[in-house]
């Protein structure tokens, strides 16, 4: 606990609160790479956006290999994404505010991932 | 261009039908429609299919049925519309008899679903969705509709249980509907007790899965008069199509069916006829949350008031609005592919005073919803009994 509350004071992730991602408006790629194109559909439409938005919606999808969480998360700027969630349903609601994660999954070559913002930030929310 | 007239309807049972091929059930519906009508030879075929080529491995429906029922050379093609498919086979066959290029054509909606293994039939049926954007997050159908169905509960402060009155209805139709899929009924307390599939979408907010076909004939007038003398004739007066943005994320207002709006008015406005004219809606209710958002989107409701719309003006057979009058997707059963042309079965039958105990009282007119995807493609009709 006491780590994730230095994490959020650090000033490195006040920096990082800059970082902006591009989002594809012709097919929905959201990268966090800097692109002039898009890789995935070479559109030229490409619009920087925050990566931070809260959740739109969001379910617990129960499969036989297990539960995840699908959602839908509104990013700062107005643009709503469908992603997964890594956290547990419980600790969720609509309007809780997320924060995009670089998918780094080995087994996961697609899809968006975001996760809930630190305690820090969600007390500041209320 | 001309009225259109339905001639014969034909269905078979919902259910699982392992050991018969895809062709031979529709085949079997398609038989019983021609009988119905009368009729032996038509101009044209229309196939309503979604997800043979993925599951049993068949493309290319169109002459197959065609062959198998006719032996003859007769126009078919197969119409893909998600699981508007067989709404959307109506509206064509519907647009070649009305254009004067045909003067009687048969329709079918066929699926096989049963005896898939799961993952199997969940992604063939995630195909409806927009790959790049959601199949890529694991959305399968199920998931969307509980995304929906959980803003839905959020913005307008509303329960689980306000949307019992879908699955309680729909089960008790299907009670009586000796084609249906689920005859078991369902009370509230099934409604509220059942397993969580995808929360908060529990397993009686979703429809049921099976094989199924069911088939129209539909005729210009001047056939219809000929081979129906002394029989009801159901005309179609209305039939639009809208569609919307695949994904849910970039629709203008995910709670609201755009193309739902779209397509109900323009119907109503060639039909010549107001809501309050619609004696029964075959709507779509895949999920009983598509249901709600279809009586809104269409104009029934007020926004955020269909569940108390179903309660207050009663969409039971003797209520205000009746709705799947026959068990519906969810009860009747989900053969997607075909439930667009179960749909359109189910609303002649009641238009000619041939349900049975599933009969409204009286109706004149009835409007018939199928819907592709989370509101994609939206395919509207409207049936009328004829003077």
């Amino acid at each position: 606990m006491a780590t994730v509350l230095l994490e959020h004071l650090h000033p490195v992730q006040h920096r990082a609160s800059h970082r902006r991602l591009a989002l594809c408006h012709d097919c929905g790629r959201l990268s966090d790479e800097h692109e002039l194109t898009c890789q995935c559909c070479s559109s030229e439409g490409l619009e920087l956006v925050p990566h931070f938005g809260e959740i739109y919606s969001y379910t617990v999808v129960h499969q036989d290999s297990g539960s995840f969480v699908l959602a839908l998360i509104r990013l700062t700027g107005g643009s709503l994404v469908t992603a997964r969630i890594h956290a547990d349903g419980h600790d969720l609601r609509i309007g809780l505010r997320v924060q995009f994660e670089a998918n780094k999954s080995e087994s996961v070559s697609r899809g968006l991932f975001f996760s809930p913002m630190g305690i820090t930030n969600s007390y500041l929310n209320q | 261009m001309r009225n259109v007239g339905i001639l014969g309807v034909g269905q078979i049972p919902v259910g699982k039908h392992e050991a018969a091929t895809i062709g031979a059930l529709a085949a079997r519906a398609c038989r019983a429609a021609l009988d119905d009508a009368g009729v032996t030879e038509v101009d044209a075929v229309f196939v309503g299919n979604m997800l043979s080529a993925e599951v049993t491995g068949q493309s290319h429906l169109g002459p197959l049925i065609t062959s198998a029922v006719f032996h003859d050379h007769t126009e078919s093609v197969a119409i893909n519309a998600a699981c508007g498919s067989g709404g959307a086979a109506v509206r064509q066959a519907a647009l070649a008899v009305s254009s004067g290029v045909y003067d009687v054509v048969l329709v079918v909606g066929v699926e096989k679903m049963t005896g898939i293994p799961r993952d199997r039939l969940t992604r063939a049926l995630a195909s409806a969705a927009d790959f790049e954007r959601e199949v890529t997050n694991e959305a399968s159908f199920v998931g969307l509709n509980a995304l929906l169905m959980q803003r839905y509960l959020y913005e307008y402060n509303a329960m689980r249980l306000d949307f019992s009155v879908f699955a309680e209805v729909a089960h008790h139709n299907a009670t009586t509907n000796p084609n249906a899929r689920l005859r078991g009924g369902c009370e509230q307390e099934d409604y509220l007790t059942a397993r969580m599939v995808a929360d908060p979408i529990g397993l009686y907010d979703a429809s049921a899965i099976g094989d199924g076909a069911a088939a129209v004939v539909l005729a210009c007038p001047r056939y219809a008069a000929r081979s129906r003398k002394d029989k009801v004739v159901v005309d179609l007066v209305g039939s639009a199509c809208a569609s919307d943005t695949l994904s849910l994320q970039e629709r203008r207002d995910p709670l609201w069916l755009d193309a739902v709006e779209e397509s109900t008015h323009a119907a109503l406005d060639q039909a010549g006829l107001y809501h309050d004219e619609i004696d029964l809606f075959e709507l779509h209710d895949a999920f009983t949350i598509i249901a709600a958002l279809s009586l809104e989107s269409g104009g029934f409701a007020s926004r955020g008031m269909a569940t108390k719309f179903a309660h207050q003006q009663g969409i039971h057979r003797q209520g205000k609005l009746p709705i799947s009058t026959f068990g519906g997707l969810k009860a009747r059963g989900h053969p997607v592919g075909a439930s667009g042309t179960y749909q359109i079965v189910e609303a002649t039958l009641q238009l000619r005073g041939e349900a049975g105990v599933n009969q409204v009282p009286s109706p004149s007119v009835a409007m018939t919803q199928n819907i592709g995807g989370t509101g994609a493609t939206v395919v509207t009709h409207i049936l009328k009994r004829s003077a």
